[in-house]
């Protein structure tokens, strides 16, 4: 998150990116476990680099050989070094000559995943929208705690088929609460068991094609809360799902810190939803998809037992 | 940005607004705040090294790698 607020927003060093390299971001951990010819030459890549011994997170530039030009993590936040080893890099790059491409036959799609056959994927935004802070001299925490979390949700074909019926299905709301009520404004975030979603209430309407939101949840896990509200539209166009606009917001409190730094006592935190466009924006896969079978879980649902308990006599659900 | 982009977003920030039963502009407002593009992502990051060394080959420029535990691009 430090990077995205200060190196990353260098005018220069993101139009050097642009234009003269060929800008690579995957998950590290995925990577260095990765089968194949591109986990072989990503491991040759990192491995080159000594410091730090800690961990192979970082930066690195490399040819298309597998060849380090540069590889550094600090400082943090960046100081111009970013910028000063671009230009190094550029300056003297002679590119290799009769290397040849990685052969993609053997790709291990277990550490690059891909949603399943016929989802459709979503840009999940998260924010701190009034929080309360220690005073900090400590210039990367300060930077980070207006930062925007970002994720992505998978909703299944089976999912799209029911919302095209005009029915949110107990999976994708489970999906939704569990594993994105999250904040992951400052780094990974724990997702919520189960049993963690107290209570929940939901209405929806359909008009026209559109599918009205409504709904309010309650979870609690140890020292961590969130008490909010669900809200927005969700729209189908012929068999395709063409709009996914939710809004979630509420009161989410945490006394231990994961990562980073926590607010004050009680912040606000909301959390938004749009479809992701077409591209390589839709191919970042969420956090948990590396547990699909939880994370795409279609049974024993908490949120189906929940909505069952609100239907009142007459079968409707009751808020 | 091109008058049909303003038009168009304005539009359907007016049909958001008119969906939601917060106050008016209020949902709209915030939502599109998050889910407004950051500068990082004006980059046209590469999620598959396949990808990315086959480019790096065609196009004679070297690879920049940003990598983080999590997703580098996503929850991080």
């Amino acid at each position: 998150m430090v990077d995205r607020a200060s190196t990353f927003t260098d005018d220069e060093t993101l139009e050097l990116l642009r234009k003269k390299f060929i800008a690579y971001a995957p998950s590290v951990t995925e990577m260095l476990k990765a089968k194949g010819p591109a986990g072989d030459l990503f491991r040759k890549v990192v491995n080159q680099r000594p410091e730090p011994a800690h961990t192979k997170q970082g930066y690195y530039l490399c040819s298309p050989d597998g060849t380090l030009l540069k590889g550094w993590m600090y400082p943090r936040p960046d100081d111009g070094t970013m910028k000063r080893y671009l230009k190094e890099v550029l300056a003297s790059y002679d590119a290799p000559k009769n290397v040849g491409a990685m052969d993609t036959s053997k790709a291990d799609h277990h550490a690059a995943p891909l949603p399943p056959e016929g989802a459709t994927v979503v840009e999940v935004s998260a924010k701190l929208i009034d929080a309360e802070w220690q005073q900090t001299k400590v210039e990367r925490l300060k930077m980070i705690r207006g930062a925007i979390g970002r994720d992505r949700l998978w909703i299944t074909k089976a999912e799209i088929q029911e919302l095209l019926k005009g029915v949110l299905p107990d999976s994708l709301l489970e999906r939704v609460v569990r594993y994105h009520f999250i904040d992951n404004t400052r780094g990974v975030a724990s997702c919520w068991q189960p049993a963690s979603l107290k209570e929940l209430g939901i209405q929806t309407s359909r008009e026209n094609g559109k599918l009205k939101v409504e709904a309010s949840v309650r979870l609690e896990e140890g020292d961590r809360y969130f008490t909010a509200t669900l809200e927005g539209i969700i729209e189908t166009k012929g068999d395709v799902l063409s709009r996914f606009d939710l809004l979630a917001r509420g009161s989410h409190s945490q006394r231990t810190m994961h990562v980073g730094e926590l607010p004050l006592g009680e912040s606000t935190l909301a959390i938004a939803f749009t479809l992701a466009a077409r591209g390589e924006s839709a191919k970042v896969p969420p956090l948990y998809s590396y547990d699909p079978w939880n994370y795409l879980k279609t049974e024993h649902l908490r949120v189906t037992d929940l909505r069952k308990a609100a239907k009142g006599p007459r079968g409707v659900e009751e808020r | 940005m091109p008058r049909a982009l303003m038009l168009w977003m304005a539009a359907a920030a007016a049909a958001l607004a008119q969906d939601t039963t917060s106050a008016p502009g209020d949902f709209t407002t915030l939502h599109a705040q998050l889910c407004k593009k950051e500068k990082w992502e004006s980059v046209p990051w590469k999620t598959d090294f396949y990808d990315a060394q086959a480019e790096s080959i065609r196009d004679k420029k070297p690879i920049f790698i940003w990598a983080m535990d999590g997703q580098t691009l996503g929850c991080t």
